[in-house]
Formats: C-alpha cells, sequence, structure tokens
C-alpha cells in the first residue's frame, strides 16, 4: 500500500471532520487502483464539506474512466441520499467525458437512478446531453420524464443548434395530456426564451397551473387576441398571474422602446380593464421584488396619473429601478414636472438631486418659474443638489445666471466646482460680452484666478479672445493654487500659439500631478506631437505616459504607435500596460502583430490588457492566439480568455473550451469556462437588436 | 516585525550601507557626499527609516531602488538631502555684471526673436528667479519683448515655494531698498512677489541629470547654476554641462558660483571676461549645437 494511500484512508477514518475533508482533497495523490473506494467512502461521508470536497476533487483524478464508472454505481445507493447527491455533483463537475457512461446507465437504472441521470446530463452542456435528454421525454416514468424537460431549459449552454433541438422536442410536449410535464416544458421553453407563435400558448391561457407561462408568451406577440389576455390578467384575482403579466409587460416596455405600437395597444387595453390600476399600482409600492418593481413602474406609466409620481420618485435613487422610474416619468412629459418638485422637495438630497437632472428632459425649453427653482436649488445645503442644478443651468441658464454661477467654481466640493466649471464655460461661450464684463476686474493672482481662466478659454473657443488674455493665463501659471494653473493651461489650448506651446511644454515640469496632466492634455489639442512623443520616451510615471499616449492619438495614429511599441516589452506593467492600451485603442489591422506579441508579456496584467484589446476585433489569428491563452500559466488569464472566447459563438470554438474544460483544474477557471459554454452570443443579439414583432415567425422556432 | 519604540532602536548608517547609499543617491540625484558625509547622511534619512517602519538602511536602500513606491519615496528623500539657503540679490558683483554687462550683449542676440529666457538651475525657493526678473526690468532694454525666467529645482516644496513668491526679511538683507518697496509688497505672512514680476517667473520641478525634463525649457539665453554642482560628483556635473550647453543659445552664458569652475568638466564653453567677474558663453559657432550644423 502507497504512503498516499495509507494517509489518505488513516485521515477517512478521523473523526474530525476537517482531517477527512483534508483526505478527500488529497485524494488525486492515491494511485488509480484504490482511488476509486476512497473517493466512493469520502463521498458518502456524513459531513456535507466532505462530500463537497470529494466531489470536486473527482474531476482532478486522472482515472477518470474508473472514476466514472464508480461514480455511476453509486446512482444506485438507496439509503444514502448524500452519496447519490454527491455523485450527481462529481460527474457534472467531470464534464463532457461522463457524458456516455450516464447516457449508458439511463438504460439500466432505475426510475430514481434514471432522474439523477437526467439531472447529470442537464448539469453538462454538452450537445450530446441534450439529445439523450429528449428521448428522456419519452421515458417510462413520469417523474424522469418531468426531470428531462426541466433540464432541458438548459440547452443553450450546449449551443444553438442544441438549443433548436430541445425547444422542438418541449414543444411536442405541450400537447400531453401530464400537467406537470407540460409545466415543466413551459418553464423551459421560457428559459430558453423560445418565441413561438401564440396559438402555441393560447389553450393554456385558462389553466388555472399553466396559464402564467401562456402569459409570459403572450408578451412576446403581438397577437390580438394575446395583448388582450396580458391586459385583462393585470387585474387578475391572482397576485402570480398579475405579477406575471406586469412584468410580461413592463419588460417588453422596457427592452424596446421604440415599439410604439406595443405600447399604445396595450395601453389602450390596460386602461380599459377595471381594477388593473390599482393591482399594478400595488405592485409598484411594494418593495421585495425588485424585477415586479421595476416593470410595475412602466406599466403604471401607461395609466399618466400623477397622483403616481411619488411613488417613482423614492426609486430614483435605487440603480436598479433608476431606470425604469425615469422611463416611466418619461410617460407624463412636462405635466409630472410641479408634481415631482412638489414631492422632492420633502425628500433626502440624492432623491432632490436626481429629480433636478430629470425634470429638463421632461420639459423641453424651461419657463421662468422653473428657471428660478433651479436657481433657488443653488442655495441647497447639499453639495449633491447644487451639483445637479449646476448642471442643469450649463445648459438652461441665461446671462444673469454667471455671476451666480461663479461663486462656485472654486467651492470646496469637487463635484460641485466641477459642475459651475462647466456651466460657467457653457454659459460663457453663448453669452461672451456679458462673461468678459464680469469678470475683466478679476486678478490672475487673486483666489478667483481659475475662474477667470476658465472664462477666457470658453471666450476662445468662440473666437472672442483678447490681447491681455494672454498675460493673464502667463500670471495664472505662476499661481500657487494648482486649479488656477491648470484652468491656464486648458484655456491656453484653446488661445494657441507659440508663446502658449512654450508655456505648456514647461508645465510638463510642474510639481503637481494633476498641471503635468493638463499640460499634456493641452499638448493633445495644440498637435504638439514631437513633445508627446518625447514625454512617452522620457517619463517613468505610467499614468502620464498613458495620458501622453492618449493625447498623441487623438492627432497621430503613426506616432502612437511608434511611441508605444516599445513599451510593450516594458518590465514595469503600468507601462506596458499603457503602451498596449494605446496600440489597441488605435485599432488599426497593422498593429495587431504588436498585441500578439504582449500576450508573451511576463506579467499576467499586460497579457489580460493584450487580451482584451485583441478581443474587440475576433477574426481567426485572434482566436488562435486567445485559445493559446487558454493553457497561460496563469489562472486569471486563463479565465479572461474562457470568458472572450465564450462570447464567440463558432463551433470551433466551443470545442476548445470543452477541451479546456476536461483539463482544467482551477475552480475559478472551471467556473469561467463553464459560464463561457452557456454563452449564446447570437440568442442574446437577436433580442436585442429587434423587437418581438418585427422578428416575428408563424413558423414558430425559425429564428 | 514592529521594533519596539526607543532610541536603542534607530540604526546606524554602516560603512558598507553608506557606501551603496551614496552611489545610488548619486546616480539618481547627482548630489554628492564625500568620505566624511556618512553621519550627515545617516542624520538627514534616519526619520526615512522610521517613517517606513524598516530596520536598517540596507533596507532602505532596497526600498529606493525596488519598491513600487520609490519614486514617491525619491521625493521625500530629496527634500532631506537638498540645501535650500539662499536670499534675494545674493552675489551682488554677479548680479551687476549680468546686468550692466551681460543683458545690454544678449539684448542684441535676441532681438530678432523678440523674447528672452533665462534659467535658474537648483533655483530652491525662488529668490535668484525673481532677483533676475527685477533686474531685466530694471534693465529697460526688454520692453517689447516677451520676458521668461525659468526656476527649476529637484525638491517639490521649493517649488511650491518659489511659486508662492513670499519672503521673510531675512531674504532681503542684500537686496536695495528701493527695489524692495517697488517689486514687494508688504503683507501679514510676508512680503509678496508683485504680480508683474510673477508673471514673468515659470517654476517646475526637474532633476538636472534629467535631459529629457531639461528639453522642456526650450532654448535658453542665460543659465544661472550657481552653488549647486559643488554639492554634485563629477561624472553628474559632466553630464549637466552638457545640458546646459545643449539648452543655451549660440552666444548665450552661464553663471556658475564664485568657487565653481568648468575646469576639468568641458572645453565647449568660451571664457567671457567681465569687470568684476568671469562667466562661461556658448561659442557662437559651436561644433556641439546641431543648429549650427
Amino acid at each position: 500500500m502507497s504512503d498516499a494511500v495509507t494517509a489518505v484512508s488513516w485521515l477517512l477514518k478521523q473523526a474530525e471532520p476537517e482531517a477527512r475533508r483534508l483526505a478527500a482533497q488529497q485524494m488525486v495523490k492515491v494511485p488509480a487502483r484504490q482511488v476509486c473506494d476512497l473517493l466512493i467512502l469520502a463521498l458518502a461521508d456524513e459531513d456535507w464539506r466532505v462530500r463537497k470536497e470529494a466531489a470536486v476533487v473527482a474531476s482532478s483524478i486522472e482515472a477518470r474512466d474508473e472514476v466514472t464508472a464508480a461514480l455511476i454505481a453509486a446512482l444506485d445507493e438507496k439509503v444514502n441520499v448524500g452519496l447519490r447527491n454527491a455523485a450527481v455533483e462529481a460527474l457534472v463537475a467531470i464534464g463532457s467525458s461522463a457524458v456516455p457512461a450516464t447516457v449508458n446507465a439511463l438504460q439500466r437504472l432505475d426510475a430514481d437512478g434514471r432522474k439523477l441521470a437526467v439531472e447529470i446530463l442537464g448539469g453538462i452542456p454538452d450537445d450530446r446531453s441534450v439529445l439523450a435528454l429528449t428521448l428522456a421525454l419519452a421515458d417510462d416514468d413520469a417523474n424522469v420524464r418531468s426531470a428531462a424537460a426541466e433540464a432541458l431549459g438548459s440547452a443553450d449552454r450546449a449551443g444553438d443548434e442544441a438549443r433548436s433541438i430541445a425547444v422542438n422536442a418541449l414543444v411536442l410536449v405541450l400537447s400531453s395530456d401530464e400537467v406537470f410535464l407540460k409545466l415543466a416544458a413551459l418553464d423551459a421553453l421560457t428559459r430558453l426564451g423560445a418565441d413561438l407563435p401564440w396559438k402555441t400558448f393560447e389553450p393554456f391561457i385558462r389553466d388555472p397551473v399553466l396559464r402564467r407561462y401562456a402569459i409570459s408568451a403572450a408578451a412576446r406577440s403581438d397577437d390580438v387576441d394575446a395583448l388582450d389576455a396580458l391586459a385583462l390578467a393585470t387585474a387578475d384575482p391572482s397576485r402570480t398571474i398579475v405579477r406575471e403579466a406586469v412584468v410580461a409587460i413592463g419588460e417588453r416596455l422596457f427592452g424596446y422602446p421604440s415599439d410604439l405600437a406595443f405600447k399604445n395597444e396595450i395601453e389602450r387595453r390596460v386602461r380599459a380593464v377595471p381594477m388593473a390600476h390599482e393591482r399594478v399600482r400595488a405592485f409598484a409600492k411594494q418593495s421585495d421584488d425588485h424585477r415586479a418593481r421595476a416593470a410595475a413602474f412602466l406599466v403604471l406609466g401607461l395609466f399618466g396619473d400623477t397622483v403616481d409620481i411619488p411613488i417613482f420618485v423614492e426609486a430614483l435613487i435605487d440603480d436598479e429601478l433608476l431606470q425604469h422610474a425615469e422611463r416611466a416619468l418619461q410617460c407624463f412629459g412636462s405635466e409630472a414636472v410641479g408634481p415631482l418638485l412638489a414631492v422632492a422637495r420633502g425628500e433626502e438630497p440624492a432623491v432632490r438631486a436626481s429629480v433636478l437632472s430629470l425634470v429638463p428632459t421632461l420639459q423641453p425649453g424651461p419657463t421662468p418659474e422653473l428657471h428660478d427653482t433651479i436657481v433657488a436649488a443653488l442655495s441647497d445645503d447639499s453639495p449633491e443638489v447644487v451639483a445637479a442644478a449646476l448642471r442643469v443651468l450649463a445648459s438652461s441658464g441665461n446671462a444673469r445666471d454667471i455671476a451666480k454661477i461663479a461663486t462656485f467654481a472654486t467651492h470646496a466640493d469637487l463635484r460641485v466646482a466641477a459642475a459651475a466649471g462647466a456651466a460657467l464655460s457653457s454659459l460663457a461661450t453663448r453669452h461672451a460680452k456679458e462673461a468678459r464684463k464680469a469678470f475683466e476686474g478679476v486678478g490672475a493672482s487673486s483666489p478667483e484666478a481659475s475662474i477667470a481662466c476658465l472664462v477666457i478659454g470658453a471666450l476662445a473657443r468662440v473666437g472672442a479672445v483678447q490681447d491681455d488674455d494672454l498675460a493673464v493665463l502667463d500670471l495664472a501659471l505662476a499661481h500657487g493654487d494648482a486649479r488656477a494653473r491648470r484652468a491656464a493651461l486648458d484655456a491656453l489650448a484653446v488661445v494657441g500659439g507659440d508663446a502658449a506651446a512654450d508655456a505648456i511644454t514647461f508645465a510638463l515640469a510642474d510639481e503637481e500631478r494633476d498641471v503635468q496632466l493638463a499640460a499634456i492634455r493641452a499638448l493633445g489639442v495644440l498637435g504638439r506631437t514631437e513633445v508627446l512623443t518625447s514625454v512617452v520616451a522620457g517619463e517613468r510615471d505610467p499614468g502620464l505616459i498613458a495620458a501622453a499616449l492618449r493625447a498623441l492619438s487623438v492627432r497621430d495614429p503613426d506616432a502612437t504607435f511608434e511611441a508605444a511599441r516599445p513599451l510593450v516589452s516594458s518590465p514595469d506593467p503600468s507601462i506596458a500596460s499603457a503602451a498596449v492600451e494605446a496600440i489597441g485603442r488605435l485599432g488599426a489591422a497593422r498593429h495587431r502583430d504588436v498585441l500578439f506579441e504582449a500576450l508573451a508579456h511576463k506579467d499576467p496584467e499586460v497579457v489580460k490588457v493584450a487580451l482584451s484589446e485583441i478581443s474587440s476585433q475576433l477574426d481567426a489569428r485572434a482566436l488562435t492566439h486567445l485559445g493559446k491563452c487558454l493553457d497561460h500559466e496563469s489562472w486569471e488569464v486563463r479565465r479572461l480568455a474562457c470568458e472572450l472566447l465564450g462570447s464567440h459563438a463558432r463551433d470551433g470554438v466551443q470545442s476548445m473550451l470543452h477541451a479546456r474544460l476536461e483539463r482544467e483544474k482551477d475552480p475559478l477557471v472551471r467556473e469561467a469556462l463553464t459560464m463561457a459554454l452557456s454563452i449564446r452570443p447570437s440568442a442574446l443579439s437577436s433580442h436585442a437588436a429587434a423587437s418581438p414583432s418585427s422578428v416575428a415567425s408563424p413558423g414558430g422556432e425559425a429564428r | 516585525m514592529p521594533k519596539p519604540p526607543g532610541p536603542w532602536s534607530e540604526p546606524s548608517l554602516k560603512p558598507e550601507e553608506y557606501r551603496l547609499l551614496r552611489d545610488l543617491i548619486s546616480a539618481r540625484t547627482g548630489i554628492l557626499f564625500g568620505p566624511d558625509a556618512r553621519f550627515s547622511l545617516e542624520r538627514r534619512l534616519r526619520e526615512r527609516i522610521a517613517a517606513l517602519n524598516l530596520s536598517s538602511f540596507a533596507e532602505y536602500h532596497h526600498y529606493l531602488r525596488f519598491h513600487p513606491l520609490s519614486n514617491a519615496e525619491w521625493e521625500e528623500a530629496t527634500e532631506l538631502l537638498t540645501t535650500n539657503e539662499t536670499y534675494l540679490f545674493r552675489e551682488s558683483y554677479q548680479l551687476r555684471a549680468f546686468k550692466e554687462e551681460i543683458l545690454p550683449m544678449l539684448a542684441t542676440l535676441a532681438r530678432p526673436r523678440r523674447r528672452l529666457t533665462v534659467w535658474s538651475a537648483g533655483c530652491s525657493t525662488g529668490e535668484e528667479v525673481y532677483t533676475l526678473a527685477i533686474l531685466i526690468l530694471e534693465s529697460g532694454l526688454f520692453q517689447t519683448s516677451q520676458i521668461r525666467v525659468y526656476g527649476s529645482d529637484i525638491s517639490k516644496r521649493c517649488v511650491a515655494a518659489a511659486r508662492r513668491g513670499v519672503y521673510g526679511a531675512a531674504a532681503f538683507r542684500a537686496t536695495p531698498p528701493e527695489l524692495k518697496r517697488q517689486y514687494f509688497t508688504e503683507q501679514p505672512d510676508g512680503f509678496h512677489v508683485i504680480d508683474r514680476v510673477r508673471g514673468m517667473c515659470h517654476f517646475g520641478q526637474m532633476n538636472l541629470l534629467n535631459d529629457d525634463k531639461a528639453k522642456l525649457l526650450g532654448r535658453q539665453d542665460a543659465i544661472f547654476c550657481r552653488n549647486v554642482l559643488i554639492y554634485i560628483d563629477a561624472p553628474a556635473r559632466k553630464k549637466i554641462i552638457d545640458v546646459f550647453l545643449e539648452r543655451l543659445y549660440p552666444g548665450g552664458v552661464l553663471f556658475l558660483g564664485h568657487s565653481e569652475s568648468l575646469l576639468n568638466v568641458s572645453t565647449a564653453f568660451e571664457l567671457l571676461h567681465l569687470k568684476e567677474d568671469l562667466v562661461y558663453r556658448k561659442p557662437v559657432m559651436s561644433l556641439r549645437d546641431p543648429s549650427n550644423g
């Protein structure tokens, strides 16, 4: 008996579960002849942690055929449920190589065993699994048939063809007499996103158990009867049915905002259904079901009742609901403005800020009253609200607002200062004369120098620069406050000329990094590519190099490439990454060889950046290089390669990923591989690209 | 593991550590530490050892060479290693020579460009820069030209202080009272350089050994580098002088401190004998200047 067998056997007999878990972990070292017995012993352990560890380790044991056979045999276990479930988990982890043995086992196992085999096949993304599952729909045992239908709901992980086979098989099952089989089939079809004609689902609309699936399918149809059924369901006595209808309508409205035909048709119908408004409102108010609540917002918007506006307001600070609430409020247009502002008054700052930002989108061409409200918000105690008001004034303010806005440009809160700067700049370009008058007395050494520079920059943008402006900017470059120096540089970039360029160039030696970055941006605006190239070559700071490459790339892609190329092999990963990003951003096919070279960099971070850049254009060569990265020594690189390859739907890619899954031992990479194999980009893109009505196919599963 | 507090835990700079650090500092900054400077270096850098929770100068040497945050640490070290003592209108005989003999010469040279540029290399807290700017204004020779006086120093804190342009009474010990009245305004925190002078002066952080950074300055009519080279070793001194030569216009002049010379450093300059001083001038037809073919 080898040392490993002795040690693992001894550990498995210990009373302490952690010792037995360690035994399971060490199982890979046990010779093939003895490993199966020990593995089954660990999988049958009373402690779930030991069983879990053994299930994970099973996929890493080299004697795969023996292990698979032992695990299949364990499916016959009648007493120890833990062992059976752990065997299922282990076989799923083993993946495709376990499929033939599992399919064979379907012939000889009893009904309980076959149900487990069906679960295993459902967990392994493999077209052979899908075929076996479609056959299992005709199994002698009802539970096995239902389990097979349920398992087919994941068939899309095995690719488009497998998904299509599964959908066709499930549709056939819908004519069965078995309620549970139909239920499982409808649920699976929903999960597969199958777009089938309304007549397929219509028979179930009156079935108390199956109708929720019919309702869900109705929102994918433009059939008049489907829309009627959908609208009626919003006032159904069953809360489950109302939820299904609200989610179906809301998600279609959200997903296809330009499908006005659907919006108008469903709006007309739901408004005509008694009690629908109250039922939908109840869903919009409740907070424990985000998905239903978000969808209910959009349906509630269809009723156009301003009484409902407070319901949307509190959602404006919830990231998961914000977009839905905004979309719902758009339905009201300018009618929402007054009630919104009134409700927001008593709310927390984030809500007040959100409402201020939203109002201009509801009311094109602001009224004097609205303008006064926005200006009044500048006195709010919250910087968040003030910043929001300033952002609104940037587009809707007038000349009289300039002086008031300027008082915020040096605000201690950076959000406020930035918003004020942008607003001031915007207003100065529109009201040049008034802006100059407002700041003609401001000295370049004064604390307000940055404001004067900002205004000069804005005036220069509209050709309203004066002779003495350059002297003001020169003096501002000597200001002790880095903000003033930055503003001066921004303005000098717009003013232009050799003197401005000299001053900006020397600012690269400023002791403040922010000023150096501003100088680099300014040189980019001026198109001083030589200076930027020398920054790239001589600088040690990766941030400055990246900024210089970015500024350079706007003006001179060739110079960018020449400057960045030598840095791709820099031992400093930050510098190499900046160079790779810069070359990737150029997007030129002739530079791709350098990106491929970067995959050989010693630092995994650089390789990951290169992979990301390469993936923006996944041609055959790129796929080959990404495929090679599946064998990279760094698990992070392997995982990213999996994710990027997973978004590409070629058969070759699928088999590459499958092959890697067989060999991969790192759990995180295995997870990424499984995820990658489950992504179906073609299906996703078809949903994103067009509304259901525009791609409706009378023949059923054609698209 | 953190060390126990107390004076007994302070590390000493061993001779072999001194040699390593001295050479590293010299290579990076050019600052020279002679055979007797071990205890001076130990005294200056000891606080960094404590701040970084290191246990020896050998560890500090390793930190400066290899740590991801070494660039920031070089800033800190440089602040401690540089000498910043200076004042306005220092070494008046040189300044007289600049105003009365060099500026008229430069006015002729710079006239076609309508631009005068002067660089104070190693400007510390800016006293020399403002002094030169005032002298240029006082000369009255460049009223139609753009005037830029650049100041550079390796110390970030010095550059920030220079840009402020605020000085205490001690900085004026050599300043003629009428110039102090004319170019400075008294405020509660000290004497402020007036805007007219400040607008001519630009400051940057620069290691003189970094010739890429020096190129940011463009060409210069005059360079002042007084009492800087004495702290710098011979190879670094040569490199810096080469940078100056490259940055000067043909005919441009270089001012060094009264105890400094280019003997055994460079033969590329010619000596210009003035009434009270001598300065180095880049030959009008310099073989080493690419602009002269």
